[in-house]
């Protein structure tokens, strides 16, 4: 797991009632850790203009005298930590308090200005701030989210992956793109979220429920995306990099382009991701290759300080191989390919080429979202977004058809929301309502019965949230009713072929409470407990077809009933100063009428041979675990990190294991941190540790095969920013799999077939102006 | 503080035309489909052919295939002729010539279990590789069991021991496996 850097969380601005004389205006500050509330202590905190600095005290207070009215950068620096900047304007005495980010993974939310509303604070949130996701060029979503204790990534080859919280993905995980949810192809483990993180300026997981704002896709937990502020700055800003990474030769470009006005503020976000074949210890994974690129642009326009009004575009497209020795058909083949040393279909030269089978998905975003403020504490937002997301899949085919995906998808999305947030004494509540209207449809040309239908989904939902502050905590209660309305044109499996319009309506509602208390000197306590009733999805209804990669007929059943989910996070964090941090996270979550895929007695025999039915079927079932994190300062210098999940997830009448529930996971991280010099600064030096277990509660009837064995790696770490002038170089090297291991994961399809990637070296380097 | 005041509160109608949104979607022609293989076996110097036949004309799903299998008389040759047939399209669609146009990215086999038969490949590609289409099967004693006719698309056709028909190598992707019960007397 990386390190987190720091950024300036909320800025205070506060003015003294005196004018200034010419050049003898004083800044006075202070600067805090937003996690813990201590002061940082030896915080260098300069004017880029005026090259003065000063550190801050014990308390960490600091003063720097002597200014002359105008606007100044302000930069503020912390040992192994990103430098950060921030654009003042000083006309008179001022005060500003920094409150920056030592502990990014301790951080429930960020927020920029202080007028934005807080969020639940009784949920588990994990934030991965932009300072942090500069560092993560040319990795996926789901790779930046799995650092997090608790959560893991579904995945399909190197290039494909999904993230998995708390044993829950899919349906069952809301993925949140810029106030949207993200609406892409979700059924299928092989469906990556259509996102690119180089376009995020934070990245937010959310552990317990949020369903009340999200709805009941959100059961699981939520991925939540934003592109961030833009820097109070009026001067371009931004940075450039490039990121080679050694294993599959990928380079990756990106760049990221931010500027303020007194109107208008804008930002723009591009990058591209070249890969070709990944290597796995012995052997190249042919036909692994990405191309990626994405973009993104941000306007926010404010005419008066009560008005604001965000226009955001985000372009991403990618087409990207599935590993070629994957590619079987009948059971038979996934039996002779499993048993293999070495895969079948391996070329023995590294290529950057991408064939069939492969996937081609774009998909756009264009959201609008506008907020009037009425008073601090009373606010309107409003917003409206459209999504198209565009997925091919093209398989090896016989003839001129192999020019022809296999699935061809397009799928368009609307979302419009209203929402009100009021404050009646020390009462705060939200209410809302949300519209949303999903159209569905296959490209016929395919020539293959299509695996989800033509449907449309049209939805409807109120809710209200509250927050109401007593002693030492918060106590949060929220509602959420959804109304849905599905209709699908499914085609009939018998002859004649013959189109079937079937309608379902669904009530879907949630209900949460949270509790929050602060123990002033020792730490907090969080209990949320949410209730849910979510609905089947239309693939869990109908999907209708042959699964190439699982080697499987996957039946949808249009009789499914909602799932009703009660999911409890009991969370315990207790700090001792600065130097140790402990956080617990104790989960129940219990569903009823648990949706999922269970194989039929018997194999179904076609031309292609004999295979397995997986059926959509419901089953109570129960998911409990612990994730665990320790981080410990023994000195400013050295600092200590573990992460510890647990899991189980078992059917409540026969306590048969759930399949896909991710094994033990350990990770501890080592860093050092040098100290700075004028020339370089946020040195460090770490070393990460992850151990996964092997998953021994399997279900024998469902898997076709036991679960792959425990797997320990490491992965070295150096980064550093050298000062050019008053803007910085950032470089970073990592090497995960150090050792080379050879090894393949639970959670991974390709562990019937090939071992995960070998050693694979990542440079970056980012230049930040 | 005021209380709360619905005047702020915005009509919010977001209209959804349901009934502008009716479909006619387009069933899909399943031109890739092979609904019909047979496996035609005429006894060297003539007389009936034996045929078997698997006859799956809605596809992977709906009804389950036919299957019939042959009795072939001992020590005895046949030469052999696989025929594919898409029915499920409007004309018929023989996919044995689409087959033989990428011969060299397929290749039959033909594994006997507890049956006395040989198949020999009669048939090549442009590089001098077997396909399979057309075969000799030869019995000897009398026994009864089953073949099992595997197509594989984008096999390793160098691979050790594919050429002549041994499919522990090959790899690539299974287009037909049918097991046909069958019987020498």
């Amino acid at each position: 797991m990386r390190a987190f850097s720091w950024t300036v969380l909320m800025i205070f601005i506060g003015t003294f009632s005196l004018f200034g004389q010419e050049c003898s205006i004083t800044l006075t500050g202070k600067v805090f850790d937003h996690a813990t509330h201590e002061p940082m202590e030896y915080a260098a905190i300069g004017i880029v203009e005026t090259s003065s600095g000063v550190m801050t005290d014990s308390a960490g207070s600091f003063i720097i005298h002597g200014i002359c009215p105008g606007s100044y950068h302000i930069g503020v620096e912390h040992l192994g930590c990103d430098p950060v900047r921030v654009f003042l304007k000083i006309n008179r005495d001022t005060s500003i308090t920094i409150y920056i980010d030592h502990h990014g993974e301790l951080l429930r939310e960020i927020t920029v200005s202080g007028t934005q509303s807080e969020r639940d604070e009784t949920n588990t949130q994990n934030v991965f701030t932009s300072a942090h996701l500069k560092n993560q060029a040319g990795q996926n979503l789901a790779d930046i989210t799995e650092q997090i204790a608790g959560v893991y990534s579904l995945r399909n080859g190197s290039g494909i992956s999904k993230p998995v919280i708390h044993g829950m993905f899919g349906n069952r995980v809301a993925v949140i793109n810029n106030g949207m949810r993200q609406a892409g192809q979700q059924w299928g483990s092989d469906h990556a979220p259509e996102i690119d993180p180089a376009s995020a300026g934070s990245i937010r997981v959310i552990k317990g429920s949020d369903a009340i704002e999200y709805g009941s896709q959100a059961m699981g937990g939520a991925v939540i995306v934003d592109a961030g502020t833009i820097p109070k700055d009026p001067h371009p800003h931004g940075f450039v990099g490039y990121a080679f990474e050694s294993n599959g030769q990928g380079h990756t470009a990106f760049a990221n382009l931010s500027k303020s006005g007194t109107y208008i503020d804008w930002k723009w976000t591009g990058s591209f991701r070249k890969e070709g074949d990944h290597q796995a210890p012995g052997y190249l994974l042919t036909n692994t290759g990405v191309n990626q690129t994405g973009t993104s642009i941000q306007l926010n326009f404010h005419p008066k300080e009560s008005i604001h009004h965000e226009l955001f575009y985000s372009l991403f497209h990618t087409n990207l191989g599935i590993f070629a020795g994957s590619h079987i058909s009948n059971l038979t083949d996934l039996e002779s390919a499993i048993h293999r040393e070495v895969p079948f279909q391996i070329s023995e030269n590294f290529s950057y080429r991408i064939q069939a089978p492969r996937q081609k998905v774009t998909h756009h975003l264009l959201t609008y979202a506008g907020k009037k403020f009425f008073s601090p504490d009373k606010s309107l937002e409003w917003s409206y977004g459209v999504q198209s997301n565009h997925r091919q899949e093209y398989d090896i085919r016989r003839g001129e058809l192999s020019t022809t995906p296999a699935l061809d998808l397009q799928l368009w999305s609307h979302q419009a929301q209203v929402k009100l947030q009021n404050q009646l004494r020390s009462f705060k509540y939200e209410a809302g309502m949300q519209a949303g209207w999903i159209d569905n449809v296959n490209d016929y040309e395919t020539g293959i019965l299509p695996l989800i239908p033509d449907y449309t989904k049209g939805s409807g939902a109120v809710f209200l949230q509250t927050k109401v502050p007593f002693k030492n905590g918060i106590f949060e209660f929220g509602g959420r009713y959804d109304l849905q309305k599905i209709k699908v044109w499914a085609i009939s499996q018998s002859l004649p072929r013959e189109i079937l319009i079937r309608n379902h309506t669904y009530h879907d509602m949630a209900l949460a409470i949270g509790v929050l208390v602060k123990e002033k000197e020792f730490g907090e306590t969080r209990l949320h407990n949410v209730l849910i009733r979510r609905s089947p999805e239309v693939n869990e209804l109908y999907s209708n077809g042959l699964h190439q990669g699982i080697a499987g007929i996957e039946e949808g059943n249009w009789s499914l009933k909602p799932e009703i989910s009660n999911k409890s996070i009991l969370t315990q964090s207790v700090r001792i100063d600065n130097i140790l941090f402990a956080e617990a996270s104790v989960y129940s979550h219990l569903i009823g009428q648990y949706i999922y895929l269970q194989p039929e007695d018997e194999l179904r025999l076609t031309i292609r041979g004999a295979f397995p039915v997986y059926q959509y079927k419901q089953e109570d079932a129960w998911l409990r675990g612990i994730d665990f994190l320790f981080i410990s300062d023994f000195s400013h210098r050295i600092e200590l990190r573990t992460a510890i999940s647990f899991i189980r997830g078992t059917t409540i009448k026969n306590q048969a294991p759930l399949s896909f529930v991710p094994p033990v996971k350990w990770s501890s991280r080592f860093s050092w941190t040098i100290k700075d010099s004028n020339r370089f600064t946020g040195t460090r030096l770490s070393l990460e540790a992850s151990y996964t277990g092997k998953q021994k509660h399997w279900n024998q009837e469902e898997e076709l095969l036991a679960p792959p064995e425990d797997y320990f790696l490491l992965a070295p770490k150096f980064e550093t920013a050298v000062r050019t002038g008053s803007d910085f170089l950032h470089i970073g090297i990592i090497a995960d799999n150090l050792l080379n291991v050879r090894y393949r994961d639970y959670l991974n399809r390709l562990r019937y077939f090939a071992d995960e990637q070998g050693r694979s070296v990542r440079v970056t380097i980012r230049y930040e102006f | 503080m005021k209380a709360f005041s619905f005047n702020y509160i915005v009509v919010f109608v977001v209209v959804i035309f349901f009934s502008s949104c009716d479909k006619d979607p387009v069933i899909p022609n399943e031109e890739e489909l092979i609904t019909t293989f047979l496996y035609v076996l005429t006894p060297a110097g003539g007389g009936t052919p034996v045929i078997m036949n698997f006859n799956d004309p809605d596809g992977d799903g709906g009804l389950a295939p036919m299957i019939s299998g042959g009795v072939l008389q001992s020590n005895m040759s046949y030469t052999g002729l696989i025929n594919l047939t898409n029915t499920s399209v409007n004309p018929w669609v023989d996919i044995t010539e689409e087959v033989r146009e990428e011969a060299t990215d397929h290749q039959f086999f033909f594994i006997p279990e507890n049956v006395n038969l040989q198949v020999t490949y009669d048939d090549t590609d442009t590089n001098a590789n077997p396909i399979g289409i057309a075969t000799t099967l030869i019995t000897t004693n009398p026994s009864e069991g089953q073949l099992k006719i595997i197509l594989r698309h984008l096999p390793n056709k160098t691979a050790a021991g594919v050429n002549t028909g041994n499919i522990q190598n090959a790899g690539g992707e299974t287009d037909i496996e049918v097991i046909f019960p069958v019987r020498i007397q």
